[in-house]
């Protein structure tokens, strides 16, 4: 018999909501083994108090050990797309990033932590590398150290939510060499992400693709909460709920949920447009749909009709095994990048 | 490029300096206890090695006993056969040659003397000799006979002690016959034994 290794516990914390989520492998297998998600205090609640609430859930929901691995949320991290000199150089290339992304982001670049990584498309000049570096402040990164050290919890990694999501998904890529494209819809701040092997190759924002212009709508023509948006969606999609809609508030969401996904076609076909002529005629073979709510497998199918891409929803039963506890949790989605972020993929990365 | 960890380098070397502190504590750890079992099995495969030696050496020494035992057994018992046998032919060679005696009374006799019996047997030690003394053995001779007088039985008892073959010659009762106008007499006489052994 294997005994379990149990990976970080990864959190994502939006403005509105904690979700933590923690795996443990037996072996290869990875499987779901707990599961979380509170609203905060409100969206600007001390990080101490959030914190010390998490540490609470984590001890009363069964979560393994005290190691964290944090998502960055967009206003915490500093990416961009430059040009310098390739990694086998030898060059001081994490430096030389720092001092871009300082000028860029007017900071000190001495008080950034920066990771580089190159994106194999051809370089505009001789000797250089295009490359996509991300950044994060001492500041930044050592309030969250020192809020959850307070509350007992040892963070061992914090990252850009772009990267923990990519690795989630990295079971349901495409093969190698071919590029997919990861369609994240959020409340707000919805981007698309192309990856190719283990590299993310694009990262832009999704105009028109947040939610809550989807839940705003949907609420305006059901005349349910908006808060409710996403139980609604999720009764309408077959999923377990207690809204009893009657048939002219389906069809009002339904036709609600349509519009959305097809105001992001046009979106979509500008990402893979730019990924063919970025990467030299390479197309991208697959399109992943991931959502903070409930509404990822009809805009999958709505887009992979549309574009004629291998289009499917990604969600947590695609990267581990879901115990029946925890899947009327895990199906209302959102859960993927923290998931994602408490990947172990390596030793130390295990409780 | 999926794991882009923005911790910031201190404390990501400080967390692998945990690890590997809790990592060769628990090495440590495994270690001190897998050798601590190891020895503790040496330890008890060692003495229950001894415990076994000691147990075969112990049957053994009893097999060793109860072989030795046997024959000593058989040794006494071969030991009293031989005894038996010493005694029975010591008894058949040392016995004397009491002929020799007779005839020695035959001639000393004379004619004025009728030895009517002659009776001899293993002297008693006496009780309140000395040890050496208690040791010394030797015969008694009791000769009963009849003489024509009273000088045929003192000539008689002088002739005994003349011989030398005895060591003390007593004439213990010397009476008149009336019926037989003979005298009737005992003489009693001592052959002592000086051989080592004891034996005449």
């Amino acid at each position: 018999m294997i005994s379990p290794r149990y990976g970080m516990t990864g959190i994502e914390i939006s403005p509105r909501s904690v979700r933590l989520a923690q795996l443990r492998f037996e072996g290869a297998k990875a499987m779901l083994h707990a599961l979380a998600e509170f609203d905060r205090l409100d969206e600007n609640s001390p990080l101490e108090a959030e914190a010390a609430r998490i540490a609470g859930v984590m001890r009363r929901r069964g979560f393994a050990g005290v190691r964290l691995a944090v998502c960055l949320g967009p206003e915490q991290v500093m990416a961009t797309e430059m040009e310098l000199p390739p990694l086998s150089s030898g060059a001081p290339v994490r430096q030389l990033a720092a001092a871009e992304l300082g000028r860029a982001y007017k900071t000190d670049p001495n008080a950034l932590e920066v990771a580089v990584w190159e994106i194999p498309v051809p370089a505009r000049q001789a000797g250089a590398a295009t490359c996509m570096a991300a950044a994060c402040s001492y500041e930044t990164s050592n309030t969250i150290i020192a809020a959850f050290d307070q509350a007992g919890l040892d963070v061992r990694r914090v990252e850009p939510r772009e990267t923990a999501l990519a690795r989630a998904c990295l079971p349901r890529l495409a093969g190698e060499g071919a590029i997919t494209l990861v369609v994240s819809l959020r409340l707000r701040g919805s981007r698309v992400l192309g990856v190719q092997k283990n590299t993310i190759v694009l990262d832009r924002a999704l105009e028109g693709g947040d939610l809550h212009r989807l839940y705003r709508e949907a609420a305006e023509v059901s005349g349910v909460e908006s808060g409710d948006v996403a139980s609604v969606l999720s009764e309408l999609l077959g999923h377990a709920g207690v809204l009893q809609l009657d048939e002219a508030t389906r069809a009002a969401v339904r036709a609600s949920l349509d519009r959305f996904g097809s105001g992001l076609i046009e979106e979509i076909q500008t990402a893979c447009a730019y990924v063919g002529r970025r990467f030299g005629g390479r197309e991208v073979a697959r399109m992943l749909i991931t959502s903070d709510g409930p509404e990822a497998e009809p805009i999958a199918d709505l887009l992979g009709a549309v574009t004629s891409l291998d289009a499917s929803a990604c969600a947590l039963a695609d990267i581990a095994e879901v115990p029946s506890t925890l899947r009327p949790m895990a199906v209302r989605g959102g859960f993927l990048a923290a998931a994602g972020a408490g990947f172990a993929r390596r030793k130390g990365d295990m409780c | 490029m999926l794991t882009a960890n923005l911790l910031p380098m201190a404390r990501r070397r400080a967390s692998a300096r945990e690890d590997r502190a809790v990592l060769w504590m628990f090495v440590t750890v495994t270690l001190a206890l897998t050798l601590a079992a190891a020895t503790a099995t040496i330890h008890m495969t060692a003495r229950s090695t001894t415990a076994e030696a000691t147990a075969r050496e112990l049957t053994t020494v009893q097999t060793e006993l109860e072989r030795l035992g046997t024959l000593v057994q058989e040794s006494r018992s071969r030991a009293q056969k031989s005894e038996s046998l010493l005694a029975a032919a010591r008894a058949i060679a040392d016995h004397p040659d009491w002929s020799l005696l007779l005839n020695l009374m035959g001639k000393l006799r004379g004619d004025q003397v009728d030895l009517a019996r002659i009776a001899l047997g293993y002297k008693k030690p006496d009780a309140n000799a000395k040890p050496a003394a208690k040791a010394q053995r030797g015969y008694w001779v009791r000769i009963t006979g009849q003489a024509v007088d009273q000088a045929g039985v003192a000539r008689f008892a002088v002739r005994l002690e003349e011989s030398g073959l005895f060591d003390k010659v007593t004439l213990t009762e010397s009476k008149k016959n009336p019926t037989a106008a003979l005298v009737d007499f005992q003489i009693d006489a001592v052959i002592e034994d000086q051989s080592p052994g004891g034996v005449p």
